[in-house]
């Protein structure tokens, strides 16, 4: 791997494994996520103009790898860290369901994937409309529509469980 | 009170300290890129031996029906698809630099990367400097082959005859060769061989690298995954998955990946992969009888699951050995085409259709007998 490659590995990785937790739901999916969007950017490396475009490029891939590793998801059986073998324990969707039962993250996690894209996007990363639309690869309009349905379904789900403002 | 985009804001920002860990990640990517130019390879060698195969077929196929209609009338059969092709640990130190591990049943042999391997299925268009041919022997007179081959280094792998062909010296003694027990036996023109006895694999060779191909015999990772013996416990360190009504572990590092058909051209399993099939139907694809290179060819470590009933092509109606064990009804099955794979049937509890369970074999088997032993019954559906 070149050196110019590793250190972008090095100084933006940490970064892109926060994100993509955060739209996993899972610190080990996510890690794998990003491992597979920089094995395909490092196989591109050449085609980019430069340096700066290796992040962009990486984090559109990411996306691209999330909304279609969800549409091929069988939503029966999934892979998880530890076997749950206490009888009578509830079957959890992932580990950090079992960490961490707080509504308005469960809420999240029950998003469609497009629309727990954008709000991890606008949220977290702070990136504006035209950005995510060219990282996610659709019109502007269909990222406005994606974030209010996404906080609509939010606002609705947390207030019937914990009584917050809608 | 914080309005709500801001606490979601917070949540997320929490969420992602909270559960950020030290990432390694070179080390992955590495591997993927690795894996991913593999693929890409394969497919392109696919596409254009598919490609080649069609052009041949589309222009010689309507010439010979134009001629076998003018002797014998109309032929309604339809052309069927072409098949698919498909104690010791093995002794690493036997395979030197720049050569493959090249299986048959219990044996392993090693040869020369660039070397080819035929089954009694593949074709003969790519010549190389040396040949192992598996199960089939140029020898038969049944053999398509006989005239296909002109590497200068021959290798044959086949079940053991019970009476060698070959003249055996005058009071030749049992050899061991790295730990297993051979009766050494020669032939005509400088054909050197070995009958594993333990092992039930007649072993010949011939060409000037013979003695050297000879000497890397040794056990395969499959008669080590299935050898007799204590279960080997789950490492540390191993993640659990559950699939298809069974539970089972592989190192933390494999990605998981979800299909949902079956088909692919190439040797053996994903490496170092999950892969989670939940297919409804048989892969409509078959794949060109091409010969792979022995590097190629290699086993890979990875494991492939198969829940779904399109996974049924991988058995054959006769299972080689079958056990209740670990709550489960675990078969061993018939290897499916001539890869480096332990193909094993496993029917849980209150299903009616087994869940395939596809492991690669490769290195010592150490692993691939861990993953298979680690095969039990999920507690819930």
């Amino acid at each position: 791997v070149e050196e110019e490659f590793c250190h972008f590995v090095a100084a933006r990785g940490a970064s892109l494994c926060r994100t993509a937790y955060l739209l996993t739901g899972d610190w080990q999916a996510g890690e794998d996520l990003v491992q597979e969007a920089l094995a395909k950017t490092y196989l591109r490396r050449r085609r980019l103009r430069d340096e700066s475009a290796l992040e962009p490029y990486t984090r559109k891939v990411l996306m691209t790898l999330f909304l279609s590793s969800r549409r091929r998801q069988w939503s029966r059986e999934l892979p998880f860290a530890e076997f749950p073998d206490q009888v009578g324990a509830p079957a959890p969707a992932s580990i950090d369901e079992f960490a961490d039962r707080d509504g308005l993250w469960q809420a999240l996690a029950e998003l469609p994937a497009q629309q727990r894209a954008v709000l991890v996007l606008r949220y977290f990363e702070d990136r504006s409309e035209a950005e995510i639309a060219a990282a996610l690869n659709c019109p502007p309009g269909t990222v406005k529509s994606h974030a209010a349905r996404g906080l609509d379904r939010l606002r609705k789900t947390v207030a019937v469980t914990e009584g917050w403002p809608r | 009170m914080k309005d709500f985009e801001t606490a979601l804001r917070d949540v997320l920002v929490a969420r992602a300290a909270a559960a950020e860990r030290p990432v390694e990640l070179l080390g992955g990517v590495r591997l993927r890129a690795h894996q991913l130019r593999a693929r890409r390879r394969s497919t392109a060698l696919a596409v254009t031996v598919f490609a080649a195969v069609a052009l041949v077929v589309i222009t010689i196929v309507p010439l010979s029906v134009r001629a076998l209609t003018a002797i014998n009338g109309p032929d309604s059969s339809a052309s069927a698809p072409a098949a698919r092709s498909s104690e010791s640990a093995p002794n690493h130190a036997v395979t030197p630099p720049g050569w493959s591990p090249v299986t048959y049943g219990d044996l392993q042999v090693s040869v020369p990367n660039s070397w080819t391997v035929r089954y009694a299925r593949t074709g003969c268009s790519v010549r190389a400097a040396g040949a192992v041919y598996l199960g089939v022997s140029l020898k038969s007179p049944v053999s398509v082959k006989r005239d296909c081959d002109e590497s200068a280094n021959v290798v044959e792998l086949i079940p053991d005859p019970g009476v060698t062909s070959m003249t055996i010296p005058p009071g030749a003694p049992l050899a061991k060769v790295n730990g297993i027990a051979v009766l050494p036996v020669q032939g005509k023109d400088g054909l050197l061989g070995a009958v594993a006895l333990p092992l039930g694999v007649e072993v010949t060779a011939s060409g000037p690298q013979a003695r050297q191909v000879l000497a890397t015999l040794t056990r395969s990772p499959l008669a080590v995954v299935l050898a007799p013996g204590r279960r080997t416990p789950v490492p540390a360190g191993w993640r659990w998955h559950a699939f298809g009504g069974i539970k089972f572990a592989v190192p933390a590092g494999w990605p998981t990946v979800h299909q949902k058909v079956w088909g692919w051209c190439g040797s053996g399993v994903p490496d170092q992969l999950v892969e989670l099939n939940t297919a409804r139907r048989d892969a409509i694809m078959s794949c060109p009888d091409v010969a792979y290179d022995a590097k190629l060819q290699a086993g890979r470590l990875g494991i492939q699951l198969g829940a779904g009933p399109g996974a049924g092509r991988l058995t054959g109606p006769t299972a080689i050995s079958c056990s209740d064990s670990r709550g489960l009804r675990i078969c061993v099955q018939p290897p499916y085409g001539d890869e480096p794979v332990l193909t094993v049937s496993a029917l849980p509890p209150g299903y009616s259709r087994p869940t395939i369970v596809l492991i690669g074999l490769a290195g010592d088997g150490e692993q691939a007998r861990a993953i298979f032993d680690s095969i039990q019954a999920a507690r819930t559906r």
